[in-house]
């Protein structure tokens, strides 16, 4: 039934002069009648180059699909990139796991010896409204050689390794609050004169108070958790830290001797709401026994010696070094 | 019953357009009609590139055209489709067309070729092969009563092939005029 390709042929047989007189008169009269079959002679007469491409016309069948050698190499070369592809990602997968795992593994070990749980005792930095057990990450290595020279010096005060079972899972919940460079963990210790009490431990125990404080993304959940349970927004825990970053301001200008800066930070600090009174006040001890006028410190340490505080406890601590120079 | 594709190439056209269309229906028609589509393109486009666009283009459109229209005459269909093609794109490139713009196909169709031939068999053509030209009466009676091919003709009578084959459509365009208004 397919007359085309015979039509085909037929012309093929006419220009190719392979017709017989009675063969090529019949093919003729058939093309008067055909003005398809007509105008197709006419255009491969046209061009003799035309029909070698018949061929090339039919292989192009766009709704028939053909074997073709070049299409199975393409289909073998797509497959074996795939395959490479998926084999690379698997094992880079499986580095990065065992890299992880190496890393949990060091974590584990770093974490066995440098988790802590800060005791709500009578040492303690935080608060008795806050929670009585915390957990902080472990400290960078350089945190950490930091901490060990600050130890020496009993700048530190005194912070006791986790003896219960290891918490595998993560202790940072929250990445929005950005890490806060610590620069520093409290003055060093320097030659000090008969009238002078060093204040650097108070300074290095208000430091790390302030810092412990701070919501970052080594803070326990429970530091940043509400009085009524709920966790404290973003929003929330941004003007918490900015409120701890003015105390830190004030700390600084007390480390640093310098009473201009120390009027301004101790301002701002003031001008913060829910601003913690005992807190300026500690501030100002500080700056007076620095200043050496420990008759105006005084009367406000008594007050705050008897706050049953960690800057109660300091405030006692000073007080009694107070009293000795006076002895 | 005809799916397989074996049935569709023992199918006449009429039979396969009746058919659920498919893939299988639009390559059979391709295979059926490639060649002499691309020839009609040759034909008009004289670049083997564009005719061979242009194939691919139509058969393209193929799908689109047949579910739009309700298709008899396969064949002469395809013939004007193709040509109107051409024609588009030659006006596209602003070619001047000198040849009869795009109009609807008209075959002639096999009962009038039939009555023709027993016209002339009969013989009543006489009368109306004196009244055509003597160039085109000398063709027409060459080619249908000695049965001779055009290149016969032209050596014959000493003319271009292409006059011959001109000579010899004018002149039964004109004995079929006559003898319709003889009737």
């Amino acid at each position: 039934m397919n007359t085309s390709k015979n039509d085909i042929e037929l012309i093929k047989a006419y220009l190719n002069n392979q017709m017989s007189e009675a063969e090529r008169h019949s093919f003729e009269v058939r093309l008067l009648d055909d003005p398809f079959l007509e105008e197709a002679l006419e255009g491969f007469e046209s061009d003799s180059s035309a029909l070698t491409q018949i061929d090339k016309i039919e292989g192009k069948n766009p709704y028939q699909f053909k074997f073709s050698w070049l299409l199975l190499l393409g289909a073998m070369i797509t497959i074996l990139v795939v395959v490479v592809l998926v084999k690379e990602s698997a094992s880079s997968s499986v580095i990065k796991e065992e890299k992880s795992k190496t890393v949990s593994k060091r974590n584990d070990s770093v974490d066995s010896t440098t988790v802590f749980h800060v005791e709500t005792k009578e040492n303690d930095f935080m608060n008795e409204n806050e929670s009585s057990e915390m957990k902080v990450q472990a400290p960078s290595q350089k945190e950490k050689l930091k901490i060990d020279s600050l130890k020496t010096h009993n700048v530190i005060p005194p912070i006791h390794r986790a003896d219960t079972k290891l918490d595998t899972k993560p202790k940072v919940e929250l990445g929005f609050v950005p890490v806060r460079k610590v620069d520093t963990l409290g003055p060093q210790p320097r030659k000090l004169a008969k009238d002078e009490i060093d204040i650097s431990p108070y300074l290095a125990f208000s430091f790390n108070y302030l810092k412990f404080q701070m919501v970052t993304p080594m803070s326990n959940k429970s530091v940043i958790t509400k009085s009524n349970g709920k966790p404290l927004k973003e929003r929330e825990i941004q003007r918490h830290n900015e409120k701890i970053d003015v105390a830190l301001q004030v700390l600084t200008a007390i480390e640093a001797y310098d009473e201009k800066r120390f009027e301004v930070a101790l301002n701002n600090y003031e001008g913060e709401k829910d601003f913690d009174n005992d807190m300026y006040d500690w501030f100002r001890v500080m700056m007076f026994v620095q200043q050496k006028k420990y008759d105006f410190a005084a009367p406000i340490i008594d007050r705050l010696a008897i706050i049953n505080s960690k800057i109660g406890i300091q405030s006692q601590q000073l007080q009694l070094e107070m009293k000795a120079l006076g002895d | 019953m005809f799916d397989s594709p074996q049935n569709i190439t023992q199918l006449d056209d009429a039979q396969l357009l009746k058919l659920k269309m498919s893939k299988k229906v639009w390559a059979e028609l391709y295979c059926r009609y490639a060649a002499l589509v691309f020839g009609v393109c040759m034909k008009y486009l004289k670049n083997s590139l564009e005719a061979e666009d242009a194939t691919a283009n139509i058969f393209e459109s193929l799908p689109h055209l047949l579910t739009k229209n309700t298709i008899h005459n396969f064949r002469p269909w395809l013939h004007t489709v193709t040509k109107n093609h051409c024609l588009m794109l030659l006006r596209k490139k602003n070619h001047d067309v000198d040849f009869e713009e795009c109009l609807p196909y008209e075959a002639i169709s096999e009962e009038s070729n039939d009555v023709f031939q027993k016209e002339m068999k009969l013989g009543r053509l006489d009368e109306c092969l004196r009244d055509l030209k003597e160039e085109q009466a000398k063709c027409v009676s060459l080619f249908y009563l000695e049965q001779m091919s055009y290149q016969s003709i032209a050596e014959q009578t000493g003319q271009d092939i292409k006059k011959v084959k001109s000579a010899i459509q004018n002149g039964k365009r004109n004995l079929k005029i006559c003898i319709e208004s003889k009737k």
